[in-house]
């Protein structure tokens, strides 16, 4: 949804975020919801600034977000308050599932499919019955035995199974109701520590504000995604709107938040290991992708919109190979690197470790800082040959070797480190021009202000300029595996003494152009698997319709009475479309839910979907329309006319996911990896499918050790910006927030002798630091299954560095992913505290 | 001094395959370590040589990296085929 948006909702629920102090632009539109009435909730641990600002703040112990969530569905389905009109029609509510699918709840905790030799599952059970579903995600295809594609092609031959009484005990709908039976009020309370009567008065909020006349939203960001649960958590949310029916409506949604720069933009163009420009599939190094004819049999999907993979496909091997790329070479798609692995930031932390990297680029992050377990970091970093850091300050990752941690405890000499480090400055936002893709998906432009002094260049330049070294330094080899860096088109216009590359001529070329003319493309249906047309990444086509015709530089908002949409405010992919999947917005017959809450709409006279935004849906095709099964029909021509959600198999919202995920089909409670509690709800622990790697240096404790009682959970403050460095470094920034510091409650200070300021020392299975104690009422103990757990707060944005310096945070956080995105737990783990000082003198963080 | 590294990385690669770990273990990172030491002298010996046959040693030793780090942290099951295949490969360097 756009963030603007937010201020047509009757109920926003802003959870795993502190909006109000981390997200201040984006908070003004809740709190324009709340002045035109719209209920306002905050579910958060602490009472921050988003809690004053809310009508109710529901308190809950870190990580217990699924209980909390799947309370809330409970709720929904148990006192039949489901949109019924919506989620019938647009969901799978109503889909039946194999007869040989085995819920948690049947398992304690765990789905079938599991393998407990090696903590994977397959999906085989999850299927539609007599179906193969394919994912929309990049990698689209289910682990399942036999040929899965063969099972797919089912969806071009009828609908899916359904039972449209739900009383088929294997229809969603009844499976839903037995797995979430056990999330009652009572055990939302013993789990998360949040009363009943709170958790009640949301769950009344957001089923008011739902239905033909009323939309409520999510807003989430990292406080959601940094669990080995992550996914399942924002999966919860995505049931409870898709049963309310917030999905594609005004006011309705789940808006994500971006806390960084350009984090939209870096997973779209991506920095993520197994993916390619705008969520297409990285080939691996199986047999399946050996050429591009094999990868796109294997990764193309028989139905719905992602049927198109091949053309953007060979439209970006264009783009990056130019006239080299032909079909008789299968458009150079053997110089596309392959994966053999998880390669994400942390199985590769741990490889540095063990000597596998020789050198690493560090661009835009601060890693000592900013990824967990600070100390194994600065080891892996001690193994390189060089180290690149660029940035306009100097960071901890740059002078590990110097001021490091384990320099300062003794462990590494900096005549020990054999690892040459090259410091370059860079350019700040405003000396380079660019572009940001940020919450909403929108693309802004921005220009440069002034140049960079000395030698600081923006980050384009570098890249640019590396890339002509490297291809000039393997001009005149010979060598196949060279091919790839000669053969890759590097040919950016520059300007100025310093040679700037011109990064709209990079933008121009994400949106993709006519081989032949070399016009600019106006739309990714424009695009074609057979040559002609180059592009970066299909998403953003349309973001430079013409040479001189920059979208993301507009700066048009719709004024008073205008539509609301601000389609004239920058880009917003696909297709400048504001809201996805809006096609939901009106009812199975194309006419608006409701008066209120009209968005797109089917103008029969013309004969085409119209509205305030643009259509998320094939422009001509009618509400009527459906699939045409004795002709088997493939890509969209087996999507029909009422099934808006067009990147799916069969178009539908997915309440019960078949495909795509690896730790089951619905969202399950389970503990954090580190707790200092029992999972009350099943006798499985923690997330069966996590990944876990331990290794000395990254021990992690059993469940309910008393070396770690108490909850432990990082945030970022206002004045201070993520790594920390870019505002550390500011005088008045620094002034505002000028040390590290604890959060503890009054009731856990009493217990430990701890005063205001006083010194205390945080330990972990990883290691220990030493701040300021900030006793305040806005943490709070929790009373958790009858027992009191305590938690405490700490930002994460300190470091050795700068004017505001402090110990870091995440020294104390170990290394184990989510299993679908491997992403870091930062917001759930468990510590130690004691009153006074680390036994070893000069303490690294508190500026002494 | 090469093949000291080499011989050991394979030892451990061979013991990796003979037990087939369903999880991943440490022993992973013990073959890693060996075989990256094992890189490190080819690479200086290729630094000392510069021959055509020092260059492709080094990168086939880099190809076995590739492949067990990937059985290390794989992305579903750990891939054995893959690992046997680089096995073969590491034995023709040793």
């Amino acid at each position: 949804m756009a963030l603007w948006d937010l201020v047509n909702s009757d109920c926003v629920v802003v959870m795993g975020s502190n909006m109000a102090e981390n997200h201040p632009v984006a908070f003004r539109f809740v709190v324009e919801a709340a002045r035109r009435g719209g209920t306002v909730v905050h579910v958060d641990p602490r009472f921050t600034r988003t809690s004053a600002l809310a009508n109710i703040h529901a308190p809950i112990r870190s990580g217990t977000d699924i209980a909390f969530l799947g309370g809330v569905i409970r709720y929904i389905l148990e006192n039949d308050l489901w949109f019924r009109d919506f989620a019938m029609a647009y969901t799978n509510i109503a889909t039946i599932i194999e007869d040989g699918y085995g819920d948690a709840e049947d398992n304690d905790g765990i789905f079938s499919g599991f393998e407990v030799k090696n903590g994977n599952y397959k999906h085989d059970t999850w299927q539609y019955k007599g179906e193969v579903v394919a994912s929309s995600l990049a990698e689209h295809h289910p682990e399942v035995q036999g040929n899965a594609q063969e099972g797919e092609k089912e969806f071009t031959r009828h609908k899916p199974p359904r039972d449209e009484t739900l009383q088929h005990p294997n229809c969603v709908y009844q499976i839903m109701r037995r797995h979430f039976q056990r999330y009652t009020p009572e055990m939302v309370e013993r789990v998360t520590g949040c009363p009943q009567s709170v958790f009640l008065r949301v769950c009344e909020a957001l089923t008011k504000n739902s239905g033909r006349e009323r939309t409520g939203a999510f807003c989430y960001a990292v406080g959601w995604t940094h669990h080995s649960y992550g996914v399942q958590i924002i999966r919860a949310a995505t049931i409870v709107q898709g049963l309310l029916g917030n999905v594609g409506r005004p006011g309705g949604g789940i808006l994500a938040l971006r806390g960084h720069c350009s984090i939209q933009g870096s997973t779209d163009i991506p920095t993520l290991f197994n993916m390619l420009p705008t969520y297409l599939p990285q080939p691996t190094a199986s047999e399946s992708h050996a050429t591009l004819q094999e990868f796109l049999h294997a990764e193309t999907v028989p139905t719905g919109w992602w049927h198109n993979l091949p053309k953007y496909m060979v439209s970006l091997l264009k783009a990056w190979y130019g006239d080299a790329a032909t079909q008789n070479n299968g458009f150079c798609y053997e110089y596309v690197p392959k994966n053999t692995g998880d390669h994400s930031q942390l199985p590769m932390t741990l490889a540095m470790v063990d000597g596998v990297m020789k050198g690493q680029f560090i661009l835009g992050q601060n890693p000592v800082v900013g990824a967990v377990n600070s100390d194994l970091v600065e080891r892996g970093l001690s193994k390189l040959d060089w180290l690149v850091v660029r940035d306009f300050a100097m960071t901890e990752t740059a002078n590990f070797w110097q001021k490091g941690r384990l320099v300062q405890r003794g462990e590494l000499r900096p005549e020990d480190i054999q690892t040459e480090v090259f410091y370059l400055p860079s350019a700040m936002a405003a000396e380079k021009e660019g572009t940001m893709t940020n919450t909403t998906r929108l693309v802004q432009w921005h220009d440069k202000v002034c140049d960079p002094p000395g030698d600081c260049r923006s980050d384009l330049w570098f890249i640019y300029h590396l890339g002509k070294r490297l291809k000039q330094l393997y001009a005149d080899s010979t060598l196949p595996a060279d091919k790839p860096i000669q053969t890759l088109t590097w040919d950016y216009p520059t300007s100025g003494d310093i040679a700037e590359p011109d990064a709209a001529s990079v933008l121009r070329e994400v949106n993709g152009y006519g081989i032949a003319d070399g016009e600019q493309l106006q739309s990714f249906q424009q695009l074609k698997d057979d040559g002609s047309t180059a592009c970066g990444g299909w998403l953003y086509t349309g973001v430079f319709p013409g040479r001189h015709d920059n979208k993301s530089r507009s700066r048009t908002p719709d004024g008073p009475g205008g539509k609301g949409s601000h389609q004239g405010w920058a880009f917003a992919w696909p297709d400048n479309r504001r809201t996805l999947y809006n096609r939901a917005s009106a009812d199975p017959d194309g006419k608006p839910w409701s008066e209120r809450k009209k968005l797109v709409w089917w103008d029969a006279e013309q004969g085409e979907w119209t509205g305030t935004d643009t259509p998320d849906f094939e422009p001509g095709k009618p509400p009527q329309m459906r699939p045409d099964y004795s002709k088997h029909p493939t890509g969209m021509d087996a999507i029909g006319g009422d099934a808006p959600f067009i990147m799916e198999a069969d178009g539908k919202c997915m309440l019960f996911v078949p495909s795509g995920l690896k730790d089951g089909p619905l969202p399950t409670y389970y503990e954090p990896v580190e707790t200092p509690v029992r999972n009350v709800m099943y006798g499985q622990q923690s997330n069966p499918a996590v990944k876990l790697w331990p290794r000395p240096g990254n021990e992690i404790h059993a469940p309910e050790d008393p070396d770690y009682p108490y909850v432990f959970t990082t945030y970022r403050l206002t004045e201070l910006h993520c790594g920390g460095i870019t505002t550390r470094v500011m005088p008045h920034n620094a002034e505002l927030q000028p040390e590290a510091f604890v959060e503890i409650s009054p009731e856990l200070a009493s217990a430990h002798g701890i005063a205001n300021l006083d010194w205390v020392v945080l330990s972990s299975a990883r290691g220990e630091i030493e701040v300021k104690a900030l006793v305040t009422r806005r943490m709070r103990p929790f009373t958790v299954n009858g027992k009191t757990v305590h938690q405490v707060g700490m930002p994460w944005v300190f470091g050795w560095e700068g004017y505001a310096r402090g110990d870091i945070a995440n020294v104390l956080l170990g290394i184990f992913g989510d299993p679908n995105t491997s992403i870091h737990t930062t917001k759930a783990t468990t510590c130690n505290l004691r009153k006074g000082r680390l036994a070893h003198a000069g303490g690294i963080g508190h500026g002494q | 001094m090469a093949n000291d590294h080499g011989t050991q990385a394979l030892r451990l690669v061979d013991k990796l395959l003979a037990e087939r770990p369903d999880k991943v273990t440490h022993d992973f990172s013990a073959a890693t370590r060996c075989l990256t030491a094992f890189r490190d002298d080819l690479v200086e010996d290729w630094r000392a040589n510069r021959s055509e046959a020092a260059r492709e040693r080094m990168a086939k030793a880099n190809a076995v990296i590739s492949v067990i780090v990937g059985g290390h942290y794989p992305r579903g099951d750990i891939p054995w085929q893959h690992i046997l295949e680089a096995r073969k490969q590491l034995a023709t360097l040793v």
